[in-house]
C-alpha cells in the first residue's frame, strides 16, 4: 500500500490530515502542480497509487517547507515529497528526461567523488541533453560570462575516504532489501 | 502459613463475575477462558459471566450468587473502576456486605479495548489482572461512613450566564448565595455582543432580566470587584476569603446617575471595547451593567477631583482600601468562564502588524449598539481619535469586503488542538449581523475547515447566512498580505472544493481565534484543589457522566471554564451545578465514606514524618497516654494517602490500599505474570487514578495499542506510591516498575507527584546499589487527556525491560526478605 | 575565536565568491575557520529524492566527522547544507531510535555519532553568538542603502531547525542595520526561489524566481543580500535568464551578506569577490 510505504520512508503519517488546504495555499509552485499538496494527501490516504505515482507534484516540490511550518497537523508534505520521489525512482519513474539526468549525474558524483561538482556537472549535463537546443542557444552568452568571471571551476574536489561512502550506501541497500523481505 | 493464616483464608469465600460488555469485551477476550482460570484460583466459591453486568440481570446474578454462595468477597472484571466500581460496592451493600469487599478488574480499557488484535494475549493480560484482584480482595477490610452537618450556602464564582443562572436556581431554592465577580459588574462575555444566536436577540434584554430576578431573590447576596484568594474546610464546611478591590465609590451611597462618569476629563483604552473605544477614568463598561455603580481607576486617574465635586451623593471615596471577606459555604460553582486568544503568534495573518486584520471579539464591538460606532463596522486604519472632542473619529468609507477566518490557534497542534465549538456560529452570526442590519451588499467570506453548527436550531440559522448571500469557502488561508498604500489586505486560500489557491481582497480580515480559559482559572483552580486538562480548562470529574463535578467534593464547574461553551449550554450547566449543590447540601447533612488514613496506634513511633507529609494538616501527632501517637482528622483527610508512603512504621496506612492490600495485588499479578507470559518481560505500572489512570483509560477508548505485558495498578495519587510497593514488586519478579503521575503543579492533592519523585528517586539509588539497578524504575508524568503519551511510555519501558533482560531476581529460587 | 566550518559544494563551486567573502569578513572580525577535513556533500534535495536513507546517513557522516575532529559547533554558511545537517542533528539527538538507526549505518563505515557537535547557519552564528554590537563596533564604511534581506527557506524552516519565526525573520535585517544600511520590510523574506526546479524543471524554475522579484521590486530596495548560494545563483545568475525570458528589467544587484559585511568592514571589492556576482555590474549603473 502507498500509504504505508510514503509513512514508513518518510516518518510522517498523511491519515492525520484533515484537508484544509494551508499547505496548497502555501505551496509556492501549487500554480504548476496538477493536484498539490492536499490533494496529494488525500490520494494517498485512499491508496490510489496509480494516480499518485503519475502525478506531477511530488516532483515540482521545492522543498521550502512552507507546508510543513504551517501544518495544523504536524505533517510534512516535504517529506512525504522526498519519499514519494524515492518510491517512484525505484520503479525508474521521472516526471522528465532532464530531472532523470540531474539525478543520475547528482548520484554519480556522490559516488564517485563524495562531492557534487557543479563545473563538470554543467558539461555532463548539457552533453547528456539535459537543456534544449532553444534554452542552449539563449544561455550561450550567459555562459561566457560565467566563465569569464571564473566561476566555472576547473578542478574535481573528490574527498578522501570515498569508500567509506560507498559502505554507507551498500548499507542502505542492504538494508532496504531487508526490509523488503 | 500459620494456622490461624490458614483458618482465616478457609473463610474467605470469593465470587468472580466476568461481563461480556456486549463485544466490547468479549468480542477480543475469550470469558469463558477468563472464568474457567478464576474457578481454579484459591478461595473463590464461585465464578460467571453475564452479557452486560451491570444492567439489572446482571446485578441480581451477584446478588443472588452472594447469597446462594455465601459470599463474603466479590471481584467483578468489566470496565474501569471509575465507571462501575461505585455500582457493585451498592450491589454488595444490597446484598447485606460492606460495600469494600469489592474489587474492580478493569478488563476493557485495560485488555479487550488496547489488545483486541491479539484475543490470546488480551485474555492472557486480563487472567493476570483477576489473579491480582483476587489476592487483593482477600484483604479487603470494610470501611465505615460518618455523617457530617453542611451549610446550606454556596458560593458562585463568576457572574455570566452560568454563574448567574446556577445562583438563581439556588436562590429561589432557598440556599444562601454569594455570586462574586473580579469585573466591577455582572454580565460576563455575554454583555459584550451585540446580539446572540441562535435566536439575535439582544444579550443585555437578557441580562436585564436576570439582573431583576437577582435583586428579586433576597438569599443572593452579589459581590463584585472581588477575588477569591483562599479556601479552607472541606466538603459541606469550606472557609473562603475573598479579596474585594477598592472601587473608590461607596456602593451603598452611590445613585447611579453617573454624573461623575460624564464630568471625568479623562479618556484611556476600554478594555471592555477590546481597545476599540475610549473610557474616563471613572467609567461603567455599559449602561445597563449591575449593579450600576462606577469604579475608578487610579493608574489613569489624574487627581483632579471632579467627580468628587459633582457628585450629588457623596459616594466617591479616594481612600478606600482592598477589603477581605471571608465566608462560609458548603459548596462551591466555578463558572469562570473564557477570554478570547490573541492571535500574534499567527503572523502569517499579521494580527498586531495590520491594522486591518481584526478578531471576532473586537469586531463583536463593532457590531455592539453600545459599542464604539453604535454598530457600524469600520477600518481600525481609518480610525483616530480626536483631542478635542474626546472620542474616536472614523475617516474613510465603511468596509465593503470582508474575510472571515475560521479556526485560528484551534485546531492546530501548533498552537490549541482542541475546537473551539462556537466560533463557526459566532462568524456565522456576525455576517449575518453584517448583512442584514448594516450592508445587504457587503462581500463576505467565510473561509471554514469544517462548518460546526451542531445545536438546536444551528443548521437553520447556518442555512439563513447563506441565503443572505455569504460567500462560503472551504479552505484554511495560507497567509495574508497587505498593500502599505491602500490597507487592502490580499487573502491567499486554497479553495478546497475548486481544488484551487485564490487570492480575496478584503477591507477587514476577522480571525475567529481561540477560547482560553480566563486569565487566573490556573491559580483559582489551585486554590480550590481542583485540576485542569492539558488544554489548560478546568477538568470535569467525568467528561460523560460527572461534567459538572470535580475531583474535589463540594466543588462544581459550569459553563465554559471547563471548556469553550454557547450560551444555552452554559445556561445549562449553570442549573446543572445549581442541582448538583442542591442535592449535595439538599438533607443539612453528608454521608462520607472513610477511606481515608488511619494510624495504628500500636506501631506508630510519633515520629512526626506523615504530619510533614500531608498538605492538608489533617494528621497530627498529639500526646496521647501511650506516648505521642499520630491521629488522624477525619474531615479534612482527603485520602490522597501521602501520609502512609512515608510512614516508616507502616502504622499510618491509607485504608483499602494498605500494605497487605496492595502487596497481595503486587503478588497476585506478578505470580500469575510469570507463569502466563513466562519468559516475556513484565512491566508493573503505579497509576494515579487522576492522571495516568484517567488516561490508561482514554488510551482504551481511543483503542490506542500498547505492549500487553504492562499491568497497571490503580492508586489514589501518586504520592500514594510507598518504596516498600516498588520493593516488593522488583522481588515478586517485575522487570520494569513505573509510576505515573501529574504534572508538576496539576497534583490534586497539592504536591503528591512530588513527593512520589522523591520516594522513586531515592529508590532508584537504592535499586542501583542492590544490584538490581536503578534504570528499571521511573517515574512519568502523564496528564490525564494524554493517552498517546501514556501508551508511548508503556512501549517505550516494555522496550527498556527488553534491552535490560529479566532481573536477577526473577529466575531466583528464593529472594531475601527486603520488607 | 575557532569555530568549525562545513562549506558545502556550492562554495567549493560556482559560488566560491560566498565562502571568499566568507572567510575574509570573518577574519576582520577575528574568527577562524576550521573546516572539517574530509566533509562529504550533504546530499542536497537530490539525493533524499533519490534515497532518504542515504541522503540522512550522508549528513550524519559529516557529524560523526566533526565530532571525531572535537569540532564543537560547525557554521554551514549554504542554507539547503545547514538545513540537511542541522534537521539530522535535531532528530539523532532527540530520538534515540533514530540515531541508533543512523549509527548502524555509520559503523559500516566505521563510524559514530553521539550527538555533541551544533550545526549553526552563519547569519545565526553572526548575529546571535558573536554578536551585533561587536560587528558595529568594527564598521569602517557604513553601507547607507536600501537592502532587501532575502531569507529564502530553508534556514527558518522547519520550525525544529529554525532560530527565529519563518513568517517575518529578523536576524539578517539586524545585521543590515548594524553594517549601516536600511532593511526594507517585504512579504517575499522567506517565499521559496524553486531552488534546484530551474535545473530539473526550467519554466517552473524560472517562475517561482520572478515571483521573488517581483516581491522585491514593489518596494524601494537597493540591494538584495542572500545567504544561501542557491537562492544567489538564483536572484543573481538567472535575473538575467528571467530579464530575457519574460521581457522585464529588474536591475536589481544581490550579494551576499558575507560580501556586504566585508565591504562594511573595510575590505575592498576583490577581497569579497564582488565582480563574480552577475548583477555586479548594475551595481556600478
Amino acid at each position: 500500500m502507498i500509504a504505508e510505504e510514503v509513512s514508513k520512508i518518510s516518518g510522517e503519517n498523511p491519515f492525520a490530515c484533515f484537508q484544509c488546504g494551508d499547505c496548497t495555499g502555501s505551496c509556492p509552485v501549487s500554480f504548476a502542480m496538477d493536484y498539490g499538496p492536499r490533494r496529494m494527501i488525500h490520494l494517498i490516504q485512499l491508496n490510489l497509487e496509480e494516480e499518485v505515482l503519475k502525478a506531477n507534484t511530488h516532483w515540482l516540490c521545492a522543498s521550502c517547507y512552507n507546508c510543513t511550518y504551517r501544518c495544523p497537523r504536524n505533517i510534512s508534505f516535504t517529506r512525504i515529497s522526498y519519499a514519494l520521489r524515492n518510491i517512484s525512482v525505484k520503479r525508474g519513474i521521472y516526471p522528465n528526461k532532464t530531472t532523470k539526468i540531474f539525478y543520475e549525474i547528482f548520484l554519480d558524483h556522490m559516488l564517485k567523488y563524495g562531492r557534487f561538482n557543479e563545473g563538470i556537472f554543467v558539461r555532463e549535463f548539457v552533453a547528456k541533453g539535459g537543456k534544449g537546443l532553444k534554452e542552449l542557444l539563449r544561455d550561450i552568452n550567459l555562459g561566457l560570462k560565467l566563465w569569464k568571471k571564473g566561476k566555472i571551476p576547473k578542478d574535481v574536489d573528490k574527498i578522501d575516504k570515498l569508500d567509506q561512502i560507498k559502505k554507507i550506501y551498500e548499507a542502505c541497500v542492504k538494508e532496504e532489501k531487508e526490509d523488503k523481505q | 502459613m500459620s494456622e490461624k493464616e490458614k483458618k482465616k483464608n478457609e473463610e474467605i469465600r470469593i465470587g468472580f463475575f466476568q461481563c461480556h460488555c456486549g463485544v466490547n469485551i468479549a468480542g477480543s477476550v475469550d470469558v469463558k477462558e477468563v472464568v474457567e482460570y478464576a474457578k481454579k484460583l484459591p478461595n473463590v466459591v464461585v465464578a460467571k459471566d453475564h452479557m452486560f453486568l451491570c444492567s439489572d440481570p446482571g446485578r441480581n446474578l451477584v446478588k443472588e450468587a452472594i447469597k446462594k454462595y455465601n459470599l463474603n468477597r466479590v471481584v467483578s472484571s468489566h470496565c474501569t473502576p471509575s465507571l462501575h466500581q461505585e455500582t457493585f460496592r451498592t450491589v454488595l451493600k444490597e446484598a447485606g456486605l460492606n460495600p469494600f469487599f469489592h474489587e474492580n478488574v478493569n478488563s476493557r480499557e485495560h485488555a479487550s479495548w488496547v489488545h483486541y488484535r491479539d484475543k490470546k494475549k488480551a485474555t492472557d493480560k486480563v487472567k493476570v489482572l483477576v489473579a491480582g484482584g483476587i489476592e487483593r480482595v482477600k484483604h479487603h477490610k470494610p470501611i465505615g461512613t460518618m455523617r457530617l452537618k453542611v451549610k446550606k450556602s454556596v458560593l458562585v464564582i463568576g457572574g455570566g450566564p452560568a454563574g448567574i443562572q446556577a445562583a438563581l436556581d439556588l436562590g429561589k431554592a432557598g440556599y444562601k448565595v454569594y455570586l462574586v465577580d473580579r469585573r466591577p459588574h455582572l454580565g460576563g462575555n455575554m454583555a459584550r455582543l451585540g446580539k446572540v444566536f441562535p435566536t439575535d436577540d439582544c444579550p443585555i434584554c437578557i441580562l436585564g432580566k436576570k439582573f431583576h430576578e437577582l435583586r428579586q431573590v433576597k438569599e443572593i447576596e452579589v459581590i463584585t470587584y472581588a477575588e477569591v484568594k483562599e479556601l479552607s474546610g472541606y466538603v459541606g464546611n469550606y472557609k473562603v476569603k475573598i479579596e474585594k478591590k477598592p472601587r473608590y465609590v461607596d456602593e451603598e451611597k452611590c445613585i447611579g446617575c453617573l454624573t461623575c462618569v460624564s464630568k471625568c476629563p479623562v479618556r484611556v483604552k476600554s478594555e471592555w471595547y477590546e481597545g476599540m473605544d475610549v473610557r474616563p477614568a471613572i467609567y461603567i463598561n455599559y449602561p445597563a451593567q449591575f449593579p450600576r455603580i462606577p469604579v475608578r481607576d487610579p493608574e489613569a486617574c489624574i487627581n483632579c477631583g471632579v467627580c468628587k465635586k459633582v457628585c450629588p451623593a457623596d459616594a466617591i471615596d479616594f481612600d478606600q482600601k482592598p477589603e477581605t471577606i471571608e465566608l462560609e459555604v458548603g459548596a462551591i460553582i466555578v463558572a469562570t468562564g473564557y477570554e478570547e486568544w490573541k492571535p500574534y503568534a499567527v503572523e502569517e495573518y499579521g494580527y498586531g502588524k495590520y491594522k486591518n486584520v481584526i478578531t471576532q471579539l473586537e469586531l463583536a464591538q463593532m457590531l455592539n449598539p453600545e459599542g464604539p460606532t453604535h454598530g457600524k463596522p469600520f477600518k481600525p486604519s481609518d480610525a483616530r481619535y480626536d483631542k478635542k472632542k474626546r472620542k474616536l473619529v472614523i475617516e474613510g468609507e465603511p468596509p465593503k469586503k470582508y474575510v472571515f477566518i475560521h479556526c485560528v490557534g484551534s485546531r492546530d497542534e501548533k498552537y490549541f488542538s482542541y475546537c473551539s465549538k462556537i466560533c463557526c456560529m459566532y462568524s456565522i452570526k456576525h455576517a449575518k449581523m453584517i448583512l442584514m442590519d448594516v450592508d445587504p451588499n457587503a462581500e463576505i467570506y467565510l473561509c471554514y475547515m469544517d462548518i460546526r453548527a451542531f445545536s438546536k436550531g444551528y443548521e437553520e440559522y447556518y442555512k439563513q447566512v447563506q441565503k443572505l448571500g455569504a460567500r462560503i469557502v472551504r479552505g484554511k488561508p495560507a497567509e495574508i498580505r497587505e498593500d502599505p498604500k491602500t490597507k487592502k489586505l490580499y487573502v491567499k486560500v486554497e479553495d478546497t472544493l475548486l481544488g484551487k489557491p485564490i487570492e480575496i481582497e478584503a477591507d477587514l480580515v476577522v480571525l475567529a481565534s481561540t477560547l482560553r480559559p480566563s486569565k487566573g482559572t490556573k491559580e483559582l483552580a489551585d486554590i480550590l484543589r481542583i485540576t485542569t486538562g492539558e488544554d489548560g480548562f478546568l477538568r470535569e470529574l467525568h467528561p460523560k457522566v460527572g461534567p459538572v463535578d470535580t475531583v474535589t467534593a463540594g466543588i462544581f464547574i459550569a459553563g465554559a471554564a471547563s471548556g469553550p461553551k454557547d450560551i444555552p449550554e452554559s445556561v445549562a450547566q449553570g442549573s446543572a451545578a445549581a442541582a448538583r449543590a442542591m442535592s449535595l447540601l439538599g438533607k443539612g447533612e453528608v454521608e462520607i465514606i472513610l477511606n481515608k488514613a488511619e494510624v495504628n496506634q500500636e506501631l506508630c513511633i510519633g515520629c512526626g514524618i506523615c504530619e510533614t507529609l500531608c498538605p492538608y494538616g489533617a494528621i497530627k501527632v498529639h500526646e496521647t497516654h501511650l506516648g505521642r501517637k499520630a491521629k488522624v482528622s477525619e474531615v479534612e483527610c482527603q485520602g490522597c494517602g501521602a501520609c502512609a508512603g512515608g510512614c516508616p512504621t507502616g502504622a499510618v496506612m491509607r485504608r483499602n490500599y494498605e500494605l497487605d492490600q496492595m502487596f497481595a495485588q503486587i503478588e497476585g499479578i506478578l505470580r500469575s505474570a510469570k507463569e502466563i507470559f513466562k519468559d516475556e518481560p513484565i512491566v508493573l505500572a503505579f497509576a494515579c487514578k487522576q492522571c495516568a489512570y484517567a488516561a490508561s483509560e482514554a488510551a482504551g477508548t481511543s483503542r490506542l495499542e500498547y505492549p500487553p505485558n504492562v499491568f497497571i495498578i490503580r492508586i489514589p495519587c501518586s504520592g500514594t506510591i510507598d518504596i516498600a510497593h516498588v520493593l516488593k514488586a522488583f522481588k515478586e519478579g517485575a522487570d520494569v516498575v513505573y509510576v505515573g503521575g501529574c504534572e508538576p503543579g496539576s497534583c490534586a492533592f497539592v504536591d503528591g507527584n512530588l513527593k512520589a519523585e522523591k520516594r522513586i528517586q531515592f529508590a532508584k539509588r537504592l535499586l542501583d546499589a542492590i544490584g538490581i539497578g536503578g534504570d528499571r524504575l521511573e517515574i512519568f508524568w502523564i496528564p490525564a487527556p494524554e493517552s498517546m503519551k501514556f501508551a508511548e511510555v508503556a512501549k517505550m519501558m516494555v522496550e527498556r525491560a527488553k534491552k535490560l533482560g529479566p532481573t536477577p531476581l526473577r529466575k531466583a529460587k528464593a529472594v531475601k526478605e527486603v520488607i | 575565536m575557532k569555530v568549525g566550518y562545513y562549506p558545502g559544494c556550492s562554495l567549493k563551486g560556482m559560488e566560491d565568491a560566498y565562502s571568499i567573502s566568507l572567510i575574509s569578513s570573518f577574519k576582520v572580525l577575528g574568527i577562524e575557520l576550521v573546516e572539517i577535513e574530509d566533509w562529504n556533500c550533504c546530499g542536497a534535495s537530490v539525493i533524499p529524492s533519490y534515497d532518504y536513507k542515504f541522503a540522512n546517513a550522508l549528513a550524519a557522516r559529516n557529524l560523526a566527522l566533526a565530532e571525531e575532529q572535537n569540532l564543537r559547533t560547525i557554521i554551514a554558511p549554504c542554507s539547503e547544507c545547514y538545513n540537511r545537517l542541522a534537521y539530522i542533528n535535531y532528530k539523532m539527538k532527540n530520538d534515540a531510535g533514530y540515531m541508533e538507526k543512523m549509527n548502524k549505518i555509520l559503523s559500516e563505515a566505521g563510524l559514530e555519532y553521539r550527538g555533541t557537535v551544533e550545526v549553526k547557519h552563519a547569519v545565526d552564528f553572526l548575529v546571535n553568538d558573536f554578536g551585533i554590537d561587536k560587528i558595529k563596533e568594527k564598521v569602517k564604511n557604513p553601507i547607507n542603502k536600501k537592502i532587501a534581506s532575502y531569507y529564502g527557506c530553508l534556514f527558518v524552516r522547519p520550525r525544529e531547525i529554525s532560530v527565529e519565526s519563518a513568517e517575518n525573520p529578523k536576524t539578517m535585517d539586524s545585521l543590515v542595520e548594524a553594517l549601516g544600511g536600511t532593511p526594507v520590510d517585504y512579504d517575499g523574506k522567506t517565499k521559496c526561489c524553486g531552488a534546484s526546479l530551474v535545473v530539473s524543471n526550467e519554466k517552473v524554475g524560472l517562475q517561482t524566481i520572478k515571483n521573488v522579484l517581483d516581491s522585491i521590486k514593489e518596494t524601494e530596495a537597493e540591494i538584495i543580500v542572500t545567504s544561501c548560494p542557491l537562492c544567489h545563483a538564483n536572484l543573481d545568475t538567472q535575473q538575467l535568464t528571467i530579464e530575457k525570458e519574460f521581457k522585464v528589467n529588474y536591475m536589481l544587484p544581490v550579494m551576499y551578506f558575507t560580501q556586504l559585511l566585508g565591504l562594511a568592514l573595510g575590505l575592498s571589492e576583490r577581497e569579497v569577490a564582488l565582480n563574480k556576482n552577475l548583477t555586479y555590474e548594475v551595481l556600478k549603473v
